[in-house]
């Protein structure tokens, strides 16, 4: 994205602290959901294994699972700059929300 | 127009019955189109002019691209408020299967973020293009086609189609 597509600056931009904290606060909540997925990829094969179903362990969904909350985070946090600060917070909130999103569906697919 | 106001304006005497006749067409006010006024009482001498058409505020009518914009994201609308419908309905059909107690609020807060997913992709779309933004129609028609189909509610279709098997 090109310095063109972005909104004109602002007169006086969020301050330095308050981007930092919302920037801090979603990673916090994308950490949440990239933990529970690491911990998936972690944990369920070797169960998998242990009943005797290691061909079906999904791995292309436990994968996913772990990829897409720092994918969709990065995306958020680039898109959201040089934005006001009302406008990170609706865009880290879609990003967020469309990892919870991913993830339920990922949990019903595999 | 031109002619309305070159009609309206003249001098009303001495007038022929015959002028107005001979300026209007067969038609006019089917096509919309402004017929050369018939002579009444506003044409009296001493009567308030009208104002010239030019005195008011120009409003520049939409051309067909931003029509078409509008309308693709009206429709995109629909499409989103039925994916949260969708979402509405899939968080029902799922349970937490852990026991601790935080896995479980944050396993409602995000079944309720995936409630809302639709509606605040929705919103982070229109923020990120503004009037500003160079080619905003393509831009805001891809975004919104990529959010439909990452927030496509599997859970309640898959159920949906399970049930109807």
């Amino acid at each position: 994205m090109t310095d063109v597509d972005r909104e004109p600056a602002e007169p006086i931009g969020p301050p330095l602290a308050w981007r930092i904290g919302v920037a801090v606060l979603f990673a916090a909540l994308f950490g949440w959901f990239e933990f529970s997925a690491a911990s998936n990829l972690i944990a369920l094969p070797p169960l998998y294994s242990a009943q005797g179903y290691a061909e079906y362990i999904p791995w292309t969904t436990l994968v996913l699972g772990v990829l897409l909350p720092p994918v969709l985070y990065l995306a958020a946090l680039l898109l959201g700059r040089g934005r006001m600060l009302s406008g990170r917070v609706v865009v880290f909130a879609a990003g967020l929300a469309a990892t919870t999103a991913t993830a339920l569906t990922l949990y019903v697919l595999a | 127009m031109g002619l309305d106001r070159e009609v309206s304006t003249r001098d009303p005497e001495p007038v022929d019955e015959t002028d107005d006749e001979a300026l209007h067409w067969a038609g006019d006010e089917a096509r919309g189109q402004s017929a050369p006024r018939l002579r009444d009482d506003a044409d009296a001498v001493g009567a308030p002019a009208e104002p010239a058409p030019d005195d008011e505020p120009a409003e520049a009518p939409r051309t067909p691209r931003e029509t078409a914009f509008l309308v693709g994201t009206g429709a995109f609308g629909v499409v989103y408020l039925a994916l949260s419908i969708g979402w509405i309905f899939s968080a029902q059909l799922l349970s937490y299967p852990g026991l601790d107690t935080l896995g479980e609020i944050m396993w409602q807060f995000g079944e309720f973020l995936a409630m809302i997913a639709a509606a605040l992709w929705f919103a982070a779309a229109i923020t990120l293009t503004p009037d500003t933004v160079s080619r905003r129609a393509a831009k805001r028609m891809i975004a919104l086609l990529v959010g439909a189909l990452v927030l496509i509610p599997w859970p309640g279709l898959l159920y949906w189609i399970g049930s109807t098997q």
